[in-house]
């Protein structure tokens, strides 16, 4: 039950992060100019804000709940991906088949989607792998400050916070909760990692 | 340099406006009418109506803007909701103990932290760096507070050699601070080690050693100073997940600083706390973000600021 959970929020607030983070990437790496001044200026807003302040601040602001705590963890997410997507974008586009297909006539969405989307890909997945168990902690920890999940919810950092009160004479409460997070956030790492140096073409296979 | 100092924090200009706008906006963005937040449940209608014009609400809102900013720069955040008491003092009373839990944590996870690193770049797939490198990834995969909870409950509760909650001695941040660093000192040897295994494929490393150069000055002169550089902007990222951090250790750990105050500000929905709070933590961030800038070209001759 608590594994749906707090899955389904470490997953569904990457996912809508990097939606939303890519199409601003690839806007403001493909336009550059105004947009891109625009883009990168908000994402400069949003990394002034340190780790989870900025998921706070808007917990506080929609109130607790799950669904707010997706919502923040997502926006949290938006500035890096839009930042390497932006990066990967300016090195592609000046690739010659982006202009073979810019001299055929093709229509900037087409050159966008389908030419340099797919070369922003592999960078985006390995990201986003590591992405989830950052952002299964961040979820968890907002709800272990009573402001995501409300108990009797079994979402894990809600089940910690209820635990502390009888650590004496229950641990086992808070002990697996605690690994289950442990567990899941380090099978992510590992699957980050791996990805990584598989997809990677800047580390040399040695 | 000093040039490209004033020049940077011209730039930064643009983002605190835009921060401070966003923390004003912060109160009308709240659900509800903030003069009856601030009123309480029950007041009458005439109570609500005095607070709106007691806190400047009924006012246009660029008037309002201008008081907010005006009143920031002097430090005058209004009063808690809660406690009715300047929000100024409230943060003057948390700031040391914040302060110092971040600056202990942050210099011992760096010091451990780059010399797993650098001791597993050495030794390359032998044991130091296996060891090494699976407690870095289980240190960024364990919470914070799950990691507060188990060292409390065992160095504190069981053991009985350590003080559970406070901030009055230096016992007491043992705990909070092994708690906030843990994860940082597993990002810095991540981040060491991978650094530092370029480093030493690198042709000037060959030569250091063809000249018949112990292998530890090699490492320590040649090896050290270069991988750096990437290791201290790294270390300026981490600062904001420590203040960050800081926020949820505090609660654990019942310390009296400015997370548990944010913690409990929004429990109570007491704005002019959240807002002054939002405000220190990101001005704070900024400005340690320009010094790691700053300590990038002292320790890279090779960067040349214009």
């Amino acid at each position: 039950m608590g594994a749906r959970i707090s899955l389904t929020a470490g997953f569904v607030s990457v996912a809508a992060g990097a939606l939303v983070g890519t199409l601003l990437g690839l806007v403001a790496g493909y336009y550059e100019g105004w947009w891109d001044r625009a883009i990168m200026r908000l994402c400069d807003v949003l990394f002034a804000f340190p780790g989870i302040l900025l998921a706070i601040g808007i917990v506080a602001i929609l109130g607790s709940g799950m669904a707010n705590v997706i919502i923040a963890v997502a926006v949290f997410s938006i500035p890096t991906f839009a930042r390497l997507v932006r990066g990967n974008t300016l090195s592609l586009k000046h690739l010659t088949y982006v202009e073979a297909a810019r001299s055929i006539g093709a229509s900037d969405a087409t050159i966008i989607l389908r030419h340099i989307f797919p070369g922003t890909i592999s960078a985006v997945v390995v990201y986003f792998s590591m992405r989830i168990g950052t952002s299964i902690i961040t979820a968890a920890s907002l709800s272990f400050l009573g402001m995501g999940a409300q108990p009797p919810t079994p979402e894990w950092g809600a089940m910690l916070n209820e635990a502390r009160a009888d650590m004496m004479t229950a641990p086992h409460v808070a002990i697996f909760p605690a690994l289950a997070i442990f567990v899941t956030v380090l099978a992510f790492n590992l699957l980050g990692d791996g990805l990584r140096d598989a997809l990677d073409p800047k580390i040399e296979q040695k | 340099m000093l040039q490209y100092i004033a020049k940077r924090l011209a730039g930064l200009a643009p983002t605190l406006f835009i921060v401070a706008v966003l923390v004003f906006l912060f109160v009308h963005l709240l659900p509800g009418d903030p003069a009856r937040l601030a009123a309480g449940q029950d007041a009458t209608p005439e109570t609500v109506e005095l607070v709106r014009q007691d806190l400047g609400l009924d006012k246009p809102l660029p008037e309002q803007f201008a008081r907010f900013v005006s009143g920031a720069l002097r430090g005058d955040f209004g009063r808690s909701l809660r406690t009715k008491r300047p929000v100024g003092t409230e943060i003057a009373e948390r700031f040391m103990p914040t302060f110092w839990l971040t600056v202990t944590s942050m210099s011992w996870s760096v010091i451990f932290g780059m010399g797993i690193g650098v001791l597993s770049a050495v030794w390359r797939n032998r044991w130091p760096d296996r060891v090494g490198m699976t407690l870095a990834v289980s240190g960024i995969s364990f919470p914070a507070f799950a990691l507060g909870m188990v060292l409390m409950e065992v160095f504190a509760v069981q053991l009985n050699w350590l003080p559970t909650v406070g901030a009055d001695s230096w016992r007491h941040y043992v705990l909070p601070s092994l708690t906030l660093g843990a994860a940082v000192a597993a990002i810095m040897a991540r981040f060491t080690r991978s650094s530092f295994v370029d480093i030493l494929q690198e042709d000037y490393i060959r030569t250091a050693r063809a000249k018949g150069l112990p292998e530890s000055a090699v490492v320590a002169k040649h090896g050290l100073r270069n991988a750096l550089i990437p290791v201290v902007t790294m270390m300026g990222l981490q600062f904001g997940f420590l203040l960050g951090g800081s926020i949820v250790v505090e609660v654990v750990f019942n310390w009296p600083g400015l997370g548990r105050l944010l913690v409990d500000a929004v429990g109570m929905r007491d704005y002019p706390v959240i807002q002054a709070l939002v405000l220190l933590f990101s001005l704070e961030f900024i400005l340690i973000n320009l010094i790691v800038d700053v300590l990038y070209g002292l320790i890279n001759p090779t960067i040349r600021y214009r």
